[in-house]
């Protein structure tokens, strides 16, 4: 029962806002040291013996840690965003945006078409949400405007279509992943490919609807503001798509033929974008540096997570709360049905307030063993779960494309503009997860493990 | 005074974070040799594929002290977004002391036999043609966690002179994920 | 609410979740205790996807988190190379020769003194029997071919390898099918037909070779030492003879599963060819083995002693064999 306890005294405390990595590593020494206490008082024992038991707990610590430390498959979660950040700093999104902005701009909606279209090429070359939403907000946001966009339809559109790095191979996400389910990440990396796919297809589908429909949403560009000719434009595409085409292949196609691990594609997308960047005249060791320092800041941020998540579920499970979420969650009804829900709604909640980092190393390791005790399939409900977390990054009050987009988009948007704009997003989101949940032989994978 | 500890405490991190962007400039190059070695020489060396997660480890442990500093760590700020600059202030002030101190002191002192066994006991990569003396590596845990109790009190400086308005908190944008 | 006849412990294992027969081991161990104790005696398991340290379960019953531990003494070599000769050796003696070392030779009494330096009593806790050599892509015709070939195999085989020119690599388990089928490596060591079944390997790796290198994998009990001299001696004789038939039973179940799995993979897949390294790869592979062993000898006198120990009870013991089970199946194909 005080596994329990903790977790929710745990979630309210992350109300207060001090940083989630340190919240659980006190909340872990909080509680486990009153089960010392309990456990002490139980046996007989007094108050200070207790709390040397719980302190004894904490032993255990140093080598979870190394067993962090030494997670070879890790090491690839830096390097891809090291990637995207050296893609960021090299202009890799507005290169892709200027060019291809006007592409559909007399077709009602190409805009918005084509930020999404850019959005998966970012997608594809990069494991990072930030950067795209950033440079989208910062490039596409303010013509969408200009040609009248409904504010809403373009908010929506560029936080959408910046989350598609997450289930779009690379991903940070999918190797963490990857990580707590104990399977190969280039097989979620290829498994990922049919429903992000799926995504950018729904997206694109409701855009061109909502156009259709409705001529105030989108307007086309009038054709004499087009300087461009047609041809000039699809060559300027062309060449702007090619560098970060031949990298996308290079990383992925060595991931998914097997000439390298993820680890090691991981590298070599590095060196890929640093020659991209040299291409681009935006190499600099200068550059380099601040890449490198940013990349120091994010991957600190993700393991200190890391290491106060692996506290807290150290005490959560010695005072045996994985047990009574275990026994819970098979007693539902609907046999297997009733798990797959339920763990994604609960995820889903939790998604409106904490990201896709916790929801991996707290909850996912709780939800693993009983996934696997079903029989469930662990690369479709790794799946499951990453195209949940997707949602996440959408979902209001917390969601990361929400919170970069509201940085850098003129004041004429509200924030109101930018929730009601993902709404319709998410709402396909959740489809393509029935979709992939109902019919997950349309992308070669089966629910139940053989 | 106090802005004068705050930039000594800011060298300081600054400088740690300049030796894990470096660390990580190195993984990188590492990683890409030993693929490189692999494919093109079919050749491997298992000590420098361990020195891979050797100096990803020390990149992580000693970032979290760095990233403290620059306020990076991630929030949940539902609230506290909200929240004026001194309430956030004093949420990272007693935040501090008492969400950060115990976990830190308790890793601390119990990695401490872990690391001594190790070093006693000389203990080596289990790999064939491994790194030897892991207790180096082996220390870096409580070691990096004594940093982090060092740059605690840097972020606790930093948060009273914003308390007591000595200075604006700077508003940075939250690492790009 | 604990009276004082009934005990409760708490054993790590270094396996995660499902892994037969290893955690079979475990559980009918801790069921025989439960059972030969009428319930005071009962003891919980946790697994690695529990403790998060495969590797830490030694320093973990040391430390006396756990009273027990169930795993593999060669996890430790980088530690204490000597723990390394309790589990098997290239070479060396096979699973009934090994265990007439252990119970009745000096293998029990060196297996102590070595495990006492770290504060705990050792048991044996179940023989895999022999290994097999592994999965390889292409056949090994000569030394030439090793030069180069990037091989997957921990421990000190893994260094028998790199001595003859192997890439020898270390990958996570759960990368290893991947790895293999797509060429990242080009040959890997697991264990026999019984736990490499589940694995795949021999839907892409044709060439499955003989054992030489770990002819009697032994697991062991770990226990830490004051827990169980506090024990009454009706329970450390219970938990002991619960070890010791575990241990057996293990032995017998894998025997029973390699029999299974390798009719099944030899059915579902006729193109596997079964096939032992030719001489000239065996002898460098003994040379470098000798080598080795000499050289961790000449820096460690403990060490040397015990190689010592199993060189003579192994002469002793591999005579009979020859004459016994040897000569009989060699005369009865
Ligand atoms: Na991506
Ligand atoms: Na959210």
């Amino acid at each position: 029962m005080i596994g329990i306890i903790m977790f929710f005294v745990g979630m309210s405390m992350l109300l207060l806002g001090f940083p989630v990595a340190f919240t659980f590593g006190a909340i872990s020494v909080v509680f486990g040291l009153i089960a010392g206490i309990v456990e002490s008082l139980g046996d007989g024992g007094g108050l200070m013996e207790g709390l040397q038991i719980g302190a004894h707990l904490f032993a255990f610590m140093p080598h979870r840690i190394w067993s962090i430390m030494e997670n070879a498959i890790l090491i690839s979660v830096p390097m891809f965003i090291l990637m995207g950040i050296i893609l960021q700093k090299s202009r890799l999104a507005e290169r892709l945006l200027e060019a291809m902005g006007f592409l559909f701009g007399e077709v009602r909606g190409g805009i918005a078409i084509s930020t999404v279209l850019v959005g998966a090429l970012l997608a594809a070359s990069t494991g990072v949400v930030g950067a795209s939403v950033v440079a989208m907000g910062v490039i596409s946001l303010p013509v969408m405007l200009k040609y009248n966009y409904s504010k809403s339809l373009a908010c929506g559109t560029i936080c959408a279509s910046g989350t598609l790095g997450q289930i779009i191979p690379p991903s940070v996400v999918l190797i963490i992943l990857g990580d707590v389910f104990q399977q190969p990440v280039g097989d979620l990396f290829e498994g990922a490919l049919g429903p992000g796919l799926t995504l950018v297809g729904v997206y694109v589908a409701y855009i061109a609807v909502t156009a259709f429909f409705n001529k105030e949403a989108a307007p086309a560009i009038p054709r004499h503001e087009i300087k461009e000719s047609k041809r000039r434009q699809i060559v300027s595409a062309f060449k702007a798509i090619l560098p970060p085409l031949i990298l996308i292949v290079l990383v992925l196609g060595s991931i998914f033929e097997g000439i390298a691990t993820p680890t090691e594609s991981s590298a070599v997308g590095c060196i890929g974008a640093m020659v991209l960047a040299w291409v681009y005249r935006s190499f600099s060791f200068k550059m380099v540096q601040e890449a490198s320092l940013e990349t120091v800041r994010a991957t600190a941020m993700v393991f200190a997570i890391l290491i106060g998540a692996t506290a807290f579920s150290m005490v959560f499970s010695y005072t045996g709360g994985d047990e009574i979420v275990e026994a819970a969650m098979r007693s539902l009804p609907g046999d297997k049905w009733g798990f797959i829900v339920v763990s994604m709604l609960a995820i889903m909640a939790l998604g409106f307030f904490i990201d896709f980092v916790e929801i991996s190393y707290i909850i996912v390791p709780i939800l693993a063993p009983i996934a696997a005790a079903i029989g469930l399939n662990p690369v479709w409900y790794a799946l499951l779960i990453a195209l949940n977390l997707q949602t996440s990054f959408l979902t209001p009050p917390f969601g990361f494309s929400l919170f970069f987009l509201r940085g850098v988009a003129p004041s004429c948007v509200t924030t109101m503009d930018i929730y009601k704009g993902v709404v319709p997003f998410i709402v396909l989101q959740i489809c393509v997860m029935i979709l992939f949940t109902l019919w997950p032989e349309l992308y070669g994978i089966d629910i139940m493990l053989k | 005074m106090l802005l004068r500890i705050e930039k000594w405490f800011d060298a300081l991190s600054r400088m740690i974070g300049y030796v894990c962007a470096f660390l990580m400039i190195v993984m990188m190059l590492n990683i890409f040799y030993d693929v490189c070695m692999r494919y093109a020489f079919k050749s491997g060396s298992i000590a420098l594929q361990e020195l891979e997660w050797h100096l990803f480890s020390v990149i992580f442990l000693l970032g979290m002290s760095y990233a403290l500093m620059e306020d990076s760590h991630v929030r949940v700020d539902v609230l506290y977004a909200k929240w004026s600059e001194r309430r956030q202030a004093a949420v990272n002030i007693i935040g501090a002391v008492l969400f950060i101190t115990p976990i830190a002191l308790l890793v601390m002192f119990s990695s401490l036999g872990f690391v001594s066994e190790a070093y006693v006991s000389h203990e080596v990569s289990s790999a064939p043609g491994g790194l030897t003396q892991r207790w180096i590596l082996k220390a870096f845990i409580p070691f990096s966690f004594a940093v982090l109790l060092l740059m605690e009190i840097g972020f606790i400086v930093k948060n009273i002179a914003v308390y007591k308005g000595l200075r604006h908190a700077n508003a940075q944008p939250k690492e790009t994920l | 609410h604990a009276s004082s006849d009934t005990v409760t412990w708490k054993l790590a294992t270094s396996w995660s979740k499902v892994f037969p027969p290893f955690t079979d081991t475990v559980e009918n161990m801790v069921t025989m205790v439960e059972q030969m104790s009428g319930g005071e005696f009962k003891i919980k398991i946790d697994d690695v996807s529990k403790h998060k340290a495969a590797f830490g379960v030694l320093d973990a019953v040391k430390l006396g988190q756990y009273e027990m531990a169930h795993s593999a003494s060669y996890y430790w070599k980088g530690r204490d190379p000597v723990l390394l000769l309790f589990t098997t050796m290239p070479f060396g003696m096979n699973a009934l020769e090994q265990y007439a070392w252990f119970y009745r030779g000096e293998g029990m009494e060196w297996m102590q003194k070595a495990y006492a330096k770290h504060g705990v009593y050792s048991f044996p806790g179940g023989n895999t029997g022999m290994q097999m050599g592994g999965w390889f892509r292409k056949e090994i015709r000569s030394l030439e071919d090793l030069k180069g070939l990037k091989m997957r195999i921990p421990g000190f085989a893994g260094e028998i390898f790199a001595k003859l020119g192997c890439a020898v690599t270390n990958i996570a388990p759960s990368e290893l099918y991947t790895s293999l089928e797509r060429g990242t490596i080009d040959a890997l060591e697991w264990v026999g037909p019984s736990m490499d079944m589940s694995m795949g390997f021999h839907q892409i790796a044709p060439y499955y070779y003989t054992g030489w290198h770990e002819p009697a994998t032994e697991l062991q009990f770990i226990v830490n030492k004051a827990k169980f001299d506090a024990l009454s001696p009706k329970n450390k004789a219970i938990l002991k003879a619960a070890m010791r038939l575990a241990a057996y039973d293990m032995l017998i179940q894998n025997a029973d599963m390699n029999a299974a799995a390798w009719d099944r993979m030899k059915t579902e897949y006729p193109n596997i060819k079964i096939k032992t390294f030719p001489k000239p790869v065996m002898d460098a592979m003994r040379q470098a083995n000798a080598e080795l062993i000499a050289e961790e000898s000449s820096k460690n006198q403990e060490f040397k002693k015990i190689v010592e120990s199993q060189r003579a009870y192994m002469q002793k013991a591999r005579a009979w064999t020859l004459i016994g089970e040897y000569a009989y199946i060699r005369d009865n194909q």
